[in-house]
C-alpha cells in the first residue's frame, strides 16, 4: 500500500493521499490502496473517527487523465474508481476530509463524499472536468448542487472555475477555514471531538443526516425517528440519559 | 478554588474584581474559570443589571499567565478564554471597566469587550505577544481594529505599548479614579431607562461583533499553530530566564 497511507492516533486514523508528485490524482492502484486501507480501519474497534487529507501540496486533482485516457469505456463502466465511492458509502463511521491545498474534480467529489469538510485557507475547490471536454463523473454535478444550489453549481461545472476555501465556507461545502499550518491539528481537534461522544450514536446520527439528501422528507423523518428510537433503547443512550440526570459525564460503551 | 476573583454584591450592580495582585492579576486557568463563573452567576441573576470589572493592587491584568499555558494553545482559547469574552459580548447586561496601570493582552481584550471603558492617566497599554512569537489573540485584532482603526495596526503586527491618551481611540475614557467613575456610571445605568442601554447594546454587537465567533475559530486555530513553533518555545524560555529570546523565523 504506496499511494495511501495511515497512521492511528488514539482513536482516530489519519488517511493520507500519497502520490504527490502527481497532486494525489486518483489512478487505480491508488483506487484499491484506498479501499484496502479502509477495509482495515473498519475493522479497527478503537478507531471513532476518520480524517481524510493529502501528502504534498495538494489534497487531490481528481482523476488521473493519462491512466484514465487509456482505459477502455468497458473497463470505466465495469470498474473504474466506483470501488471507492462504495467503499465510502458504507463506511459508518464519519470521515473528515482536510483539504490541505487544490482540491478539484475528482478530489472534489472525494471530498464531498465524505462527512464533514473543513480546508486549509489556501485550498481551492472546483469541477474543473468541463475544460476537458467532459464533465463530472462522481457527484460532482450532484451533491455539489444540493449543497450550494442550481445556479452556483452550474457555473461551477460549466466554466470549470476554482473557488477559494472561504467562498466555498460562505456556501456550506466546508464547514471551517484555517490557516494553512493550523489544517490537521485543527481536523484532529475536531476528530477528537467527535470521538468523545457514543460512537454509535453518531453512527445513526451519520446515517440519518445522509438520509436527508436521498428521501422525500417524509421518508426521512420516519427513517431519523426510528434511528431515535434505537439510540434511544441503546446502552449509549440508556447511560447518557442516566449520566444527564445524575450530573456526571457518561462512559459510553461504543 | 481560591479568591482569584472577587465578586461584590451591590444590589443590581457587582463589582467583579480580578484578585492576584502579586502578579498583577495575570490570568491563570483558576482565574480564568472563576471569571467565567462569576460572569455567568452575574448574567443569569435576573436582579442584576450591571456589572463592573477592575483588578486589584496596582495592574488591571498583564493578560495570560504564560507560567501556566496548555500544550494546545487553541484548546486553552477555546476553553477558557473565549467563554469570557461571550459572557461580556452577548450578555444583554452592561459591563463597564475600570482600568489602571499595567494592562497587556488578554486583559486589553477583557477591558475592550466591556461596553463602557474608564483608564487612569498613567496607564500603560503593553502588546506582547509577538516577544514569544505569538499573534494577538482573545479578540484583540478584530475588536481594537474595528473600535480604533489603523491607528492600532502597527500593534496588531508587530506589538509595543501605548499609553492612556492613545488608548481614548479605542473608546476609553481618561479619569482620574476609574472605579469611582465607573460605579457613578454603573448606577446611572442601573437605575436609569436600563432596557433601552441593553437594546442598544445588542445595536451595537449586530454592527461590530456578529462574526466574532467565526474570527475567534480562526484566530485560535493560528495560535495553536503558533504554540507549536520553535521561537514560542524559546520565547518562553527567554522569558522564564530574564533574557533577550533568539528568535529564527520558524
Amino acid at each position: 500500500m504506496n499511494t495511501v497511507t495511515y497512521e492511528i492516533q488514539g482513536n482516530i486514523a489519519i488517511v493520507r493521499l500519497n502520490r504527490p508528485d502527481k497532486l494525489n490524482a486518483l489512478n487505480m492502484e491508488l483506487v484499491w490502496d484506498f479501499v484496502q486501507a479502509f477495509n482495515e480501519i473498519e475493522k479497527n474497534k478503537e478507531v471513532k473517527v476518520v480524517i481524510i487529507t493529502g501528502n504534498g501540496k495538494a489534497f487531490c486533482a481528481g482523476a488521473d487523465v493519462s491512466e484514465m485516457s487509456n482505459m477502455s469505456i468497458e473497463e470505466v463502466t465495469r470498474v473504474g474508481h466506483a470501488p471507492m465511492w462504495e467503499r465510502l458509502r458504507t463506511f459508518r463511521k464519519p470521515v473528515i476530509a482536510a483539504l490541505n491545498g487544490i482540491t478539484v474534480g475528482g478530489g472534489l467529489e472525494l471530498a464531498m463524499a465524505c462527512d464533514i469538510i473543513i480546508a486549509a485557507e489556501s485550498a481551492m475547490l472546483g469541477q474543473p472536468e468541463i475544460n476537458l471536454g467532459i464533465i463530472p463523473g462522481a457527484g460532482g454535478t450532484q451533491r455539489l448542487t444540493r449543497t450550494v444550489g442550481k445556479y452556483k453549481g452550474m457555473e461551477m461545472v460549466l466554466t470549470g472555475k476554482l473557488i477559494s476555501a472561504w467562498e466555498a465556507y460562505r456556501r456550506g461545502l466546508v464547514v471551517k477555514v484555517v490557516p494553512d499550518e493550523a489544517l490537521l491539528d485543527e481536523a484532529i481537534r475536531l476528530a477528537k471531538e467527535i470521538a468523545s461522544k457514543s460512537g454509535f450514536a453518531v453512527e445513526l446520527g451519520k446515517e440519518a443526516v445522509n438520509k436527508a439528501l436521498d428521501t422525500t422528507l417524509q421518508q426521512g423523518l420516519d427513517f431519523e425517528r426510528r434511528n431515535f428510537y434505537v439510540t434511544l433503547m441503546s446502552e449509549d443512550g440508556k447511560e447518557g440519559m442516566r449520566a444527564f440526570i445524575e450530573k456526571r459525564k457518561p462512559n459510553w460503551k461504543t | 478554588m481560591g479568591n482569584e476573583i472577587l465578586v461584590e454584591d451591590k444590589g443590581n450592580i457587582s463589582v467583579i474584581t480580578l484578585n492576584r495582585p502579586d502578579k498583577l492579576n495575570a490570568m491563570n486557568v483558576e482565574l480564568r474559570n472563576q471569571l467565567t463563573k462569576a460572569l455567568r452567576d452575574f448574567n443569569r441573576d435576573p436582579k442584576k443589571r450591571v456589572a463592573v470589572i477592575t483588578g486589584s493592587g496596582r495592574a488591571f491584568s498583564v493578560g495570560a499567565d504564560i507560567s501556566s499555558i496548555a500544550e494546545d494553545l487553541a484548546e486553552d482559547l477555546r476553553g477558557s478564554f473565549y467563554p469570557i469574552l461571550r459572557e461580556i459580548r452577548f450578555s444583554n447586561k452592561i459591563f463597564i471597566s475600570a482600568v489602571k496601570g499595567v494592562v497587556a493582552g488578554a486583559g486589553i481584550s477583557l477591558a475592550l469587550a466591556t461596553d463602557i471603558r474608564y483608564v487612569s492617566k498613567d496607564s500603560r497599554f503593553v502588546m506582547a505577544f509577538h516577544n514569544i512569537g505569538l499573534a494577538p489573540d482573545t479578540g484583540l485584532a478584530l475588536m481594537m481594529l474595528r473600535l480604533g482603526g489603523v491607528k492600532f495596526e502597527k500593534f496588531i503586527l508587530t506589538g509595543g505599548e501605548f499609553n492612556s491618551e492613545a488608548a481614548k481611540d479605542l473608546g476609553f475614557e481618561v479619569v482620574d479614579d476609574p472605579l469611582s467613575e465607573a460605579m457613578k456610571k454603573a448606577e446611572e445605568i442601573a437605575n436609569g431607562a436600563y432596557k433601552s442601554y441593553s437594546a442598544s447594546k445588542r445595536l451595537i454587537n449586530r454592527v461590530i461583533y456578529s462574526d466574532l465567533e467565526e474570527f475567534l475559530d480562526y484566530e485560535s486555530a493560528m495560535q495553536g499553530a503558533l504554540g507549536k513553533t520553535y521561537d514560542f518555545k524559546e520565547g518562553i524560555k527567554a522569558f522564564a530566564e530574564k533574557r533577550k529570546p533568539q528568535f529564527r523565523g520558524e
